[in-house]
């Protein structure tokens, strides 16, 4: 018996399975998140000395990351649109951009901590530190997620996108629902650690 | 047959519509990071830097979800269910904030025990 909804939407809630899924799972995401931002507020208010924007964060290379991040999410889109116009090619090409602008913000990233890990600033040494771990950690492994993801689409997506095409296409917009969460999450976490 | 064409022919530039859209989004939506790179950098007291720097996330925050995640296109229950994850979300914060103008003991994360301690030993 063949699922149904995979490609075409249910009538009652105008959304394919794996998109109301994914919108489920990204309601959760910001759950997670807010709950981890909330906590940095709740320290943030309550602590004095505080370090000042720049103080201790590189602001210009987590600018360059933001930079990297929003570009990554536009070669996502890119290749999403590229199969609406079914050129597997150019699919391919975006995604491959995005991948590897998503590993060149994980190489920034890495650089970022191991300066500070230098600098002996470990999640240990201040409430600043164990908030700026926790919340760029976890949003250090949701991009390595993301990576991981688009990496199986593109090992097995050609043999998918001959079988049925339109699920392909529905299988690259959830992944990009997911990789445009990850960037909306950052949005918030770079002004709220490196700029405030 | 060249009804076929014409109406491929409208996907296509529908498509590239709206990827040209995307990509000014994205370019937007960096140009007001940078710009709170910018007021970041300017001599403001906490609280108005604080303000213009989350105004601007919270407007880079509502592009994001609203055109680039195609939730203006989406039908009620995904923005239902976005809707009050995010009311949630948001009482969360203004509980954690009301809560520094509760007196009562406990109610402080400076409060917990050993904190107080802590905060004056790094002073």
């Amino acid at each position: 018996m063949e699922i149904p909804y995979t490609t075409e939407p249910r009538a009652d809630t105008g959304l394919y399975n794996a998109k109301m899924g994914i919108w489920l799972f990204i309601a959760s995401e910001i759950m997670l998140f807010g709950g981890l931002l909330s906590g940095y507020v709740f320290m943030r208010m309550g602590l004095p000395g505080w370090p000042a924007p720049g103080e201790v964060l590189d602001v210009p290379l987590a600018t360059l990351n933001t930079l990297i991040l929003i570009t990554s999410s536009i070669t996502m889109v890119m290749s999403w649109t590229s199969l609406k116009v079914d050129d597997f090619r150019k699919f391919r090409n975006y995604l491959v951009a995005t991948i590897i602008l998503g590993v060149v913000f994980l190489v920034v990233k890495s650089v970022e901590y191991n300066d500070k890990l230098g600098h002996e600033y470990y999640p240990s040494t201040s409430n600043f530190f164990a908030i700026y771990y926790v919340l760029t950690g976890v949003h250090f492994l949701h991009i390595v997620a993301g990576i991981v993801v688009m990496l199986y689409h593109l090992a097995t997506g050609g043999r998918i996108w001959k079988r049925n095409a339109a699920q392909f296409t529905n299988r690259i917009e959830v992944t990009g629902l997911y990789w445009h969460l990850v960037d909306l999450v950052w949005i918030f976490l770079f002004p709220s650690l490196y700029l405030i | 047959m060249n009804e076929a064409a014409s109406q491929l022919t409208e996907h296509e530039a529908e498509v590239r519509r709206t990827a040209r859209a995307h990509v000014t989004t994205g370019v937007i939506i960096g140009m007001i990071a940078l710009a709170a790179v910018y007021v970041s950098s300017l001599d403001l007291p906490l609280a108005q830097r604080a303000a213009a720097i989350l105004f601007l996330a919270f407007t880079q925050g509502f592009i994001i979800l609203w055109h680039t995640m195609h939730l203006k296109k989406e039908l009620s229950p995904a923005r239902r269910l976005i809707g009050v994850t995010m009311l949630l979300v948001a009482f969360l914060f203004a509980l954690t904030i009301w809560t520094y103008g509760d007196p009562l003991e406990g109610s402080k994360y400076t409060d917990a025990p050993g904190v107080v301690e802590d905060v004056e030993e790094e002073r």
